[in-house]
């Protein structure tokens, strides 16, 4: 027996709460990446879900040009790390303030 | 039905792993099993491209940068990744927004079940064509209706491979020229970039930043 729709939603919600509670809570940057790609993928599971819902393959495809962003966003952000750890020697982003106004 | 409950458990639980792992290297390998048990829900819901893809570039792909740039980094700084304390009240706020993106998820969940044809409607009448989520159908829908994102996608990757290769190679350039220091500890002469790890709790115009 399939599992409804507002099911995948629920999960899709939990896994998005989870992924903004490891953005807002850790401080090492590669962890926040992480907990950003969470929620991308939360995203993408309400996508999924409601494109077998509704019959529709656009939201597949969204899916998938979720996945590419969210591939470049990774790129991005892991040389934002990498340049940070080589040039500051800390990975704290509490202490990556120097850029405030 | 059992599926999607066991698949859906091990998924929260490796999400909360990913975010409450002490080493960072855990937090990949959590991650790794999030995205796998995530592939799994998209064959379940008839979408086999897509959990391969998954699989392949996320936990294949994606999470090897990861552990490369982890590697690349725990070389050279690896005490202060530790998880510690957020900033002062951070965390009770943290909840405090999560508990509301709770409630309201909750919210529209109740009305979404009230009105009657949004949810209990089964599963939608084309979902019963045996080609839906096939590789076929999904190439007919990307290279037909959307096939202007499919090229926008395209740029974003260049942007980014551009970004990428600008923020290494410019690195290196500085520090070639001696624009940045190496290490935080040595400061560069003639570019005033202050580290500033003890900076004093500036009183003035910085209303509400924490």
């Amino acid at each position: 027996m399939p599992v409804g729709l507002p099911f995948y939603l629920g999960l899709s919600a939990v896994l998005f709460v989870i992924g903004g509670l490891g953005l807002l809570l850790r401080r090492d940057p590669l962890v926040m990446v992480m907990a950003i790609e969470l929620m991308w993928n939360a995203a993408n599971l309400a996508f999924v879900a409601a494109a077998r819902h509704y019959g529709d393959m656009g939201g597949q495809v969204f899916v998938f040009v979720v996945i590419t962003v969210a591939a470049a966003d990774v790129a991005i952000g892991l040389a934002l790390t990498v340049l940070l750890g080589r040039t500051r020697g800390t990975l704290d982003a509490d202490r990556l303030k120097w850029l405030r106004g | 039905m059992i599926t999607f409950f066991v698949v859906a458990a091990a998924a929260v639980a490796a999400g909360i792993g990913v975010i409450a792992a002490r080493n960072a290297v855990h937090s990949v390998l959590w991650l790794v099993v999030h995205l796998c048990s995530l592939a799994v829900l998209y064959m379940t819901l008839h979408a086999e491209f897509l959990g391969l893809v998954q699989i392949l570039l996320y936990a294949g792909a994606v999470m090897i940068l990861f552990l490369f740039v982890l590697s690349l980094l725990s070389a050279r700084s690896a005490p202060s990744t530790a998880v510690g304390e957020a900033l002062r009240g951070q965390t009770g706020l943290a909840f405090a927004a999560a508990a509301a993106v709770a409630a309201l998820v909750l919210v529209g969940a109740v009305v979404g079940n009230i009105a009657p044809a949004a949810s209990s409607a089964p599963i939608a009448a084309a979902t019963s064509s045996a080609a839906f989520g096939s590789v076929a159908a999904f190439g007919q829908v990307l290279f037909g209706p959307y096939l202007l994102p499919f090229e926008a996608t395209a740029l974003a990757l260049l942007t980014a491979i551009v970004g990428a290769v600008a923020l290494s190679a410019g690195h290196d350039e500085a520090v070639r020229h001696g624009l940045l220091a190496e290490a935080a500890g040595e400061p560069a002469d003639g570019v005033p970039i202050d580290v500033s790890h003890a900076a004093p709790a500036e009183p003035v115009a910085t209303g509400g930043k924490r």
